[in-house]
């Protein structure tokens, strides 16, 4: 009886759903931002066709155009970024990667901390859009060690999450498993060559795709063998080299125990890499002088941002955002070094 | 867009606005996923409401493609724990909202069950009422992939035990209330 389950299927539908208004500030905003956007779009194809033209020119130089500082050491040298037809010797720079440059020697310059364990204090704020009154939020200051010889560590949290129907105070201790961060090690055996890095950050986004594929197989076989029929493989989606090498980068920029030649290299990967938008002597959410960093994906859907420190690259906060709203942000509040594991500070 | 644009735009939304959105939910099979799709919606509409023919394919076609991306970038999210239920409150505008809420969380269960294709299929289906060749065009695939698809994907919910028990127990029930309707 197909004809019946289908029928019901369609009333189920229609009835789950009946109560669902569309809210009328959508329309509003829609047309709203559509404005803004005509009004942007020539500033942006000017500097789109700019930042092309910076790549195209092949050879890249720190302290063209005026505004990058000095390379700080030799290490921190950009060296030719990437070559493509037409590079005849002249140099140009965009803003962006002039920025980037500026960074990266910024970085090379910044030692990093003394001890064994990182100790990061942030300021969380992540929306769970579970639904409309449902939304949950935590919001409240997070304190993670980090131990960087096992990978393990521990996280206090001060966190304190609402939703429609009041407040909720999770755990406030969280321990990690050794591996759960990278140690120092691992971080110190990537390649800090910019085309060695972008190909190995590449290489560890493919492996990772990879075994979200494996992943989805298995579940689906489970699948199959429980109910005894044949389901057609869910492709992964596919997703362009740009937006996993600057979303890998970002990434692993947001690693306080970067060593100052891995930090460095990574702003010169992010300056080879098309469509990275920055914004220097902008600030953070808690007022810090900041340059920001981000890459609408080429997919579309979402936008990472990063607020980065210009005195040392270091990261100050980070933010997912997406279609009409921010799915997390992370401020980084400051960054210790210590040789034993803290106490709890929201304790008592 | 200029005004007059905006005001053929407002008022599409204003016709359309609450089918695209409760086809969001159904889509994301979560309120608050459906709704950030029916914004993202708009925007994209708004962006080319000038070139576009056929408005309500083009919301179709866009929607499944934000649906697919959100999708993956919650997947791609570091993995987080939920640490306090959301609750699903009815909308006091509905004539019967006690329905709407007891059916919902069941019917989204099960169709978070399947994958998205499948889901667009019998949403497409079934709730936005398209003929096979209809869902065929809009997701550029087969008539004869629709048709297979959603025979298979019927057959999979009603494995699924919360739909089964809505199959089976609210068959008379909601056929009566929607004849009343």
């Amino acid at each position: 009886m197909p004809d019946i389950d289908e029928d019901i299927m369609r009333q189920l539908m229609t009835r789950a759903t009946e109560d669902l208004f569309a809210p009328r500030a959508a329309v509003a905003q829609a047309v709203r931002r559509q404005r803004r956007h005509r009004a942007r779009v020539r500033v942006t194809a000017v500097a789109g066709t700019a930042a092309a033209a910076g790549l195209a020119a092949g050879v890249l130089l720190p302290g063209a155009g005026g505004g990058a500082r000095p390379a700080a050491s030799g290490g921190a040298a950009p060296g030719a970024v990437s070559s493509g037809p037409g590079g005849s010797g002249s140099v140009r720079l965009t803003a962006a990667q002039r920025e980037l440059f500026s960074l990266s020697a910024a970085a090379a310059a910044t030692p990093r901390g003394d001890g064994r364990y990182v100790v990061l204090t942030e300021q969380t704020t992540s929306i769970d859009s579970g639904g409309p009154s449902g939304a949950v939020k935590e919001t409240g200051p997070k304190t993670n060690v980090i131990d960087t010889i096992t990978g393990g560590g521990v996280t206090y949290q001060g966190i304190i999450a609402t939703n429609g129907h009041g407040r909720q105070t999770p755990p406030t201790v969280l321990k990690a498993a050794n591996g759960n961060s990278p140690t120092r090690a691992e971080l110190d055996a990537w390649p800090t060559g910019t085309a060695a890095l972008r190909s190995a950050l590449l290489t560890q986004a493919r492996q990772q795709q990879a075994q979200a594929q494996r992943f989805m197989d298995q579940k689906r076989r489970a699948m199959e063998k429980q109910l005894g029929k044949k389901f057609k493989a869910v492709p992964q989606p596919r997703i362009s080299d740009n937006d996993l090498v600057f979303e890998q980068a970002a990434d692993m920029l947001w690693q306080p125990d970067l060593s100052p030649a891995l930090r460095s290299a990574l702003y010169k990967v992010l300056a080879a890499t098309p469509g990275v938008k920055v914004e220097a002597g902008t600030t953070d959410s808690s007022g810090r002088t900041a340059t920001l960093i981000s890459r609408p994906a080429d997919s579309g859907g979402y936008t990472v941002k990063t607020y980065m420190n210009p005195r040392d690259g270091a990261t100050l906060e980070s933010a997912w955002t997406g279609p009409g709203s921010t799915f997390d942000e992370d401020l980084y509040l400051h960054i210790d070094y210590a040789n034993a594991i803290p106490r709890n500070p929201y304790k008592g | 867009m200029d005004r007059k644009q905006e005001r053929a735009f407002e008022e599409f939304v204003a016709q359309s606005g609450d089918v695209l959105l409760r086809l969001a939910t159904l889509l994301t099979s979560d309120r608050g996923l459906g709704e950030d799709a029916y914004q993202e919606t708009l925007h994209r509409l708004a962006a080319r409401w000038s070139r576009v023919d056929n408005p309500q394919a083009f919301c179709r076609r866009v929607m499944h493609n934000i649906v697919i991306d959100l999708a993956r970038a919650r997947q791609r999210r570091p993995a987080e724990i939920r640490l306090v239920d959301a609750h699903d409150d009815g909308d006091l505008r509905a004539a019967d909202t006690t329905a709407a809420v007891e059916i919902r969380p069941v019917l989204l269960a099960a169709l978070r069950t399947l994958t998205q294709q499948q889901r667009a299929i019998l949403v497409l289906r079934y709730f936005d009422d398209r003929s096979e060749n209809e869902v065929a065009d809009l997701l550029g695939i087969s008539p004869g992939t629709v048709k297979s698809t959603a025979s298979r994907a019927m057959a999979h919910l009603r494995q699924q035990p919360g739909i089964s028990g809505l199959l089976a127990v609210t068959d008379t029930d909601i056929t009566r209330k929607v004849r009343y309707a």
